[in-house]
């Protein structure tokens, strides 16, 4: 099978994973590639800030400074309550269209 | 000897060899041009850099102050890899896009002058160049047959590989000019 063939519904998909996987902790980007990295969705750096800094001008995410032991300080990011409201009405949709999708095949 | 520049990387300095910061600066430029239309622009630019000096920091445990190699630099560019997400603008067109058709871009190439240094291919050539042995050593196999089978390209071609070499215009089989002595 031809991995690529799905790409355009991976690259879709992508900033719904990624606020699922900020919903689950304070997280920096080396976690959030580490997460991501492990399944489908796996990305790199380039692709993540671009991503971020959009959701952070929608208001959907925040972050803190931390300071590292090695290297310069990390951003901590997590969701905003309009971040959280955003994550249910994705997950209601997905749902939904999943419902869609076995039924058409009845 | 090469030179050594300084930078500073996210608030941190490091010391980057010439070809390092050579492909680092490809790699910032072209980034800042896929990003030309972008509001995030800065605050993505700097977290590259961040990414980049991170990624440098892990490599080298202790912080020493040992200059960042070339290699070094290609993989840390690789593991944070090439920007996304906006489409580069029409008034700053991207002349390095990652698509096959345009080769690779600049960062991922070859960068610099050649490992080849000028004295041994100027010797060669002074010596052996009508029997195109100086195009052998650095790697023009075709057209080092070609002289040969030409005696030098009836003696001319030679000198004037030779004149080429001397001015550091000469360029091994990478397309790379020639240009350390030694």
């Amino acid at each position: 099978m031809n991995p690529d063939k799905f790409l355009a519904i991976r690259k879709g998909l992508l900033e719904y994973a990624l606020l699922k996987v900020i919903s689950s902790d304070k997280v920096y980007v080396a976690d959030m590639l580490k997460r991501l990295g492990e399944t489908e969705f796996a990305t790199q750096e380039g692709t993540l800030y671009p991503l971020l800094s959009r959701l952070r001008r929608e208001n959907l995410v925040d972050y803190e400074w931390r300071e590292s032991e090695a290297g310069p300080p990390r951003k901590y990011y997590e969701l905003t309550r309009k971040g959280i409201a955003q994550l249910a009405e994705l997950d209601s949709y997905w749902k939904r269209l999943t419902t869609t999708i076995s039924q058409l095949g009845k | 000897m090469r030179r050594v520049i300084a930078v500073n990387l996210g608030g941190l300095a490091y010391q980057l060899d010439e070809d390092a910061y050579e492909r680092l600066r490809a790699y910032l430029s072209h980034s800042e041009r896929r990003l030309a239309n972008s509001p995030d622009r800065t605050e993505v630019l700097g977290d590259l850099e961040r990414a980049i000096a991170n990624h440098l920091s892990l490599s080298r445990p202790s912080m020493s102050n040992t200059v960042v190699s070339d290699a070094e630099m290609e993989s840390a560019l690789r593991t944070v890899g090439v920007v996304e997400g906006v489409e580069p603008s029409i008034t700053a067109p991207d002349p390095a896009p990652a698509s096959a058709a345009y080769g690779a871009p600049a960062w991922q190439r070859n960068q610099g002058d050649s490992d080849y240094t000028r004295l041994p291919v100027f010797l060669l050539c002074l010596l052996f160049g009508w029997l195109g042995i100086h195009r052998f050593f650095v790697g023009k196999i075709g057209t080092g047959v070609l002289m040969l089978l030409t005696i030098g390209g009836l003696g001319i071609w030679y000198v004037i590989d030779l004149i080429l070499i001397l001015l550091g215009e000469f360029r091994d089989s990478d397309r790379r000019k020639i240009l350390r002595w030694t």
